[in-house]
């Protein structure tokens, strides 16, 4: 009786987590093989056909950084009014705006800035990018471009990857200027007796040139990330016209549970700067 | 030293990639040497297009070895297999799959400007030139999507030979005593005349019977090699007369 509970249980275990974990360890070594031939390609033919290939990067910059701007500095007016401008102010009432750098270097530059952005770009580029794939894929295009000789991770991949990266690095940047600025223009309508310049220099201080390198290092990667998973389930099967948006929402999950993951390990990394 | 083939197919089984690698015909053995001229027929659904894909090296084979220039695919490198399809020219079926966030003229200049040093001016003139020749020049701006489905074919064939091509996979060009029929049977004879290697996938044998070389079938998952032209008139009683059209 006991036995067969086990089994049973073992059974249930086995077809629902066990069968879980292979999946997603199936689709890690698969996304990061595509990774590593992406990485490949993108070191070896950056210089490749310049004429064809990179104006498809500025293309991407455009689309996924430059179009997206908007978006983003309205966000990042939001939370400066909203959470940065109310914790100085609050900081300052209870006597610890020595402690305002500190604070906003580590919510807004390490962790909130490059995540938010990323999660912007993704919602925009990301999904436009497995639609784009996934249909160019189904339509036969991937083929086509091989015909001609093309290498298609050259021609659609690589410049997804430089443009995103390049986008979330330059978008976070971005929003951590307007959200600062904002968090100060609401701690002075406010009253909170601190001066623009008492303000940009606890800032200052409290931002290190690691903080800058892991930042470049972590927008990067999400940028790369995004690219990477949507442009891995856009191509890397072949697909239907109708599987398109199915593909698509897993490669929001995917990229999102990807960045949240890397975004833990730089919590790692911080610890020892 | 490259082989007297151009191409082989040793054993090989043609798959459906889209078919969840559905096997479509099995064991081919196929070579095509430089200056051959096959048209390849088949009932709808047995792998024509397929198997033009497989030889091309477009579509992986299920088992077997494809030779392409003396070279096994399968042991190749990227880099060398991207090399070889260089050569190769495919113009695919309905529509030519053309790239649809381009438009014609950049359609047909993606391959110059991807693979050759050629300055824009040349560029230009070369994509005019052949847009003269297949009849589009008042098209050259416009979307591949606003053209029917013949004139896309077109641009894919142009699009194919705009560098240099040791061999020509058409699929299943216009068909039947039509206007268009005509003029891809004369561009195709004018480039076999060339000296150009050519394997067309159509069931219109009637329409190539003057100008090429060999026949073949695919049919009930096999690779049926039926010969020259005559033989192609003498089988009044066989059975692929129901899809191919001989008169």
């Amino acid at each position: 009786m006991v036995a067969t509970a086990t089994t049973s249980v073992w059974k249930l275990y086995r077809e629902t987590t066990g069968n879980w974990i292979i999946r997603a360890m199936d689709l890690l070594r698969e996304v990061g093989a595509f990774a590593i031939i992406t990485t490949g390609v993108t070191v070896t033919k950056f210089n490749v056909a310049p004429r064809v290939v990179h104006p498809l990067i500025y293309e991407q910059i455009w689309r996924a950084g430059v179009r997206l701007f908007a978006m983003v500095a309205f966000i990042a007016a939001a939370l400066g009014l909203v959470i940065v401008g109310q914790t100085v102010s609050l900081l300052t009432r209870v006597g610890a705006q020595e402690y305002i750098g500190t604070v906003m270097v580590t919510v807004v530059m390490r962790e909130l800035g490059p995540l938010l952005t990323a999660l912007l770009v993704l919602a925009r580029a990301g999904t436009a990018n497995v639609v784009e794939l996934g249909t160019a894929r189904a339509m036969g295009d991937v083929e086509a471009l091989e015909s001609l000789g093309i290498d298609s991770l050259h021609y659609l991949v690589m410049p997804r990857v430089i443009g995103l990266s390049v986008s979330v690095f330059c978008l976070a940047t971005y929003l951590m200027m307007i959200t600062f600025g904002c968090g100060w223009l609401f701690a002075f309508v406010q009253d909170v007796p601190m001066t623009f310049a008492e303000y940009f220099g606890q800032l200052g201080k409290a931002m290190r040139w690691q903080d800058f390198l892991l930042f470049a290092l972590k927008t990067g990667l999400f940028g790369g990330i995004i690219a990477v998973v949507s442009c891995y389930h856009g191509l890397a099967r072949p697909l239907k016209v109708e599987d398109v948006s199915g593909v698509t929402t897993r490669a929001v999950v995917e990229a999102v549970v990807g960045c949240v993951l890397l975004d833990a390990i730089f919590i790692v990394a911080y610890l020892f700067v | 030293m490259e082989s007297e083939w151009i191409i082989e197919l040793e054993e090989v089984d043609v798959t459906h990639p889209e078919a969840g690698e559905m096997t479509l015909a099995h064991g081919i053995q196929w070579r095509i040497a430089r200056g051959d001229f096959w048209v390849v027929g088949g009932p709808p659904g047995a792998g024509k297009s397929s198997l033009l894909a497989t030889a091309a090296g477009l579509n992986r084979p299920g088992a077997g070895i494809v030779r392409v220039f003396g070279h096994a695919l399968a042991e190749a490198s990227e880099a060398e297999q991207i090399q070889w399809r260089q050569r190769i020219g495919f113009v695919f079926e309905q529509g030519g799959r053309l790239f649809g966030q381009l438009t014609v003229a950049q359609n047909m200049a993606l391959s110059l400007q991807y693979h050759t040093t050629m300055t824009d001016e040349e560029i230009v003139a070369k994509v005019s030139e052949w847009l003269e020749r297949v009849g589009l020049t008042t098209h050259a701006n416009t979307s591949p999507a606003r053209l029917n489905q013949l004139w896309q074919q077109r641009v894919g064939l142009a699009r194919a030979l705009m560098t240099p091509k040791d061999i020509l996979f058409v699929d299943n060009p216009p068909t039947g005593r039509t206007r268009d029929a005509t003029w891809w049977r004369k561009q195709l004879s004018a480039l076999a005349a060339d000296g150009m290697t050519l394997i067309v996938g159509s069931n219109d044998f009637a329409l190539w019977l003057e100008s090429a070389k060999q026949f073949a079938l695919v049919q009930d998952g096999r690779f049926i090699v039926l010969g020259g032209p005559e033989q192609v008139r003498a089988g009044t009683e066989a059975d692929w007369r129901e899809y191919i059209m001989v008169d």
